[in-house]
């Protein structure tokens, strides 16, 4: 399964939901933000590199870490010479090899967005309970309809007090999972790990990938 | 069954230098063609340049439009109508510049297959735009491990050093010359700077100038 983690929104958490929920399905978190990569890359060849034809996407998967990433690079020059049209081939290559795949989708409707739902199997759309961050998610929503991504499950995240969690399942027609906003989640992210098993968070990124999944099974 | 009209409007560049450079890349034409169908039914036409060099199409958000390749256009023409079309290539074209083969009627084949046919990769990079970094955006000789952009040019004047660009360029070039892919515009590009570098040389004085006011260069 494939499953892209997308909302137009920057800046709402897409990547830290991309790698708590790949942790929770023990997937390989992809970094298709290929102008402004967000997941920790650390040495080796990554997105840009494979894009490129100069690496092999298996090659540049990182595992042995909490959960396994492919990284994308944060260069200018490498964003230029990425052919973002073998981004679906890259993906179904380590679905193939590894199992579920999260695509960590950039913010925007521009093509890289577009190409990372055109390889999912479905989405998931992440939003805060702002208004701008929610007409985000509508208008990923109708482009990921568009490119047979269905949304599987929408994430409110940092939520605090009680979540509009109704009017935002009303908005984006898919069942919500409300993420609080927690320091735990914030240091973790930092570390560029998921947050701890223990924690109410990660108990809220399990009920997603189980959301996800039965959303799969079901269509 | 099809008629084509065409038109050619060629844009000469500079003379070469000599004979050895006169490879008429610097010339390019533009090639306009009006397909007519002059039937009742829609017909299907492949459209071929008649240069060797590659056809270099129509292009939205840097994608080349659909029906377009290196060869020329295939699409279809619609019934007692005419389709406009036009592309560059490199050089002068022989006449005629385009061939058209009339490949049949469009109408027995499966009319709508594309409704609701998956977009292709390059469909979405020409609706949604490449999120690729413009060209003007990547610095020259910026390399591939981040950031660094060379020498700037007031450390350039310091040091002495070649700056980062030029020399990335002049290793490019050293790489072709060492692998046998040279191009006649390496050698022209060479001589051009070559000519420019001896003469700005020759008016700059040896103590650095300090004080003298420049005349402008050559």
């Amino acid at each position: 399964m494939i499953v892209a983690v997308a909302g137009g929104k920057g800046g709402v958490g897409k990547s830290t939901v991309a790698l708590n929920l790949g942790a929770a399905m023990d997937a390989v978190v992809v970094d298709g933000d290929l102008a402004m990569a967000d997941l920790p890359g650390g040495r080796g060849p990554d997105l840009h590199d494979v894009l490129a034809g100069r690496a092999d996407p298996l090659e540049a998967v990182r595992g042995g870490g909490p959960v396994a990433v492919l990284p994308c690079g944060r260069t200018l020059a490498g964003a230029r010479d990425a052919d973002v049209e073998a981004l679906a081939g890259v993906v179904a290559a380590v679905e193939g090899a590894c199992g579920p795949v999260v695509v960590d989708t950039p913010a925007g409707l521009a093509a890289d967005a577009g190409l990372a739902l055109h390889a999912a199997d479905c989405s998931v759309l992440v939003t805060t309970a702002a208004s701008s961050a929610i007409a985000g998610a509508l208008r990923t929503r109708e482009l990921a309809r568009e490119l047979d991504a269905g949304v599987a499950g929408v994430v409110l995240n940092r939520v605090e007090g009680r979540p509009p969690r109704e009017a935002v399942r009303d908005a984006l027609g898919a069942p919500v999972t409300a993420v609080p906003e927690s320091p735990a989640v914030a240091t973790a992210r930092e570390e560029g790990r998921p947050v701890d098993a223990g924690r109410e968070a990660a108990g809220r990124f399990r009920d997603l990938a189980a959301t996800v999944r039965s959303a799969s099974t079901g269509r | 069954m099809l008629d084509v009209d065409w038109d050619v409007r060629t844009v000469e560049g500079p003379p070469p230098a000599s004979a050895a450079e006169a490879s008429g890349r610097d010339t390019v034409s533009l090639v306009a063609a009006v397909v007519r169908n002059e039937t009742p039914v829609p017909r299907l036409v492949r459209l071929r340049s008649t240069v060797e060099e590659p056809v270099l199409p129509p292009r939205r958000r840097g994608v080349p439009e659909a029906g377009w390749d290196e060869e020329g256009f295939a699409g279809t023409v619609p019934p007692e109508d005419r389709l406009p079309l036009g592309f560059a290539v490199a050089g002068r074209p022989a006449e005629p510049p385009v061939t058209v083969v009339d490949r049949g009627r469009a109408d027995v084949v499966d009319a709508d297959v594309d409704e609701g046919e998956e977009p292709t990769p390059a469909d979405l990079l020409r609706e949604l735009g490449s999120p690729a970094p413009p060209r003007e955006a990547v610095p020259a000789g910026g390399d591939d491990d981040g950031g660094e952009t060379g020498v700037t040019t007031e450390q350039s004047v310091d040091s002495g050093a070649v700056p980062a660009h030029v020399g990335a360029w002049l290793d490019a070039v050293e790489d072709r010359i060492g692998r046998g892919a040279s191009e006649p515009a390496d050698l022209a590009a060479l001589r051009r700077v070559a000519e420019r570098a001896a003469a700005l040389a020759g008016d700059c004085p040896a103590d650095g100038g300090a004080g003298v006011e420049s005349s402008g260069g050559s």
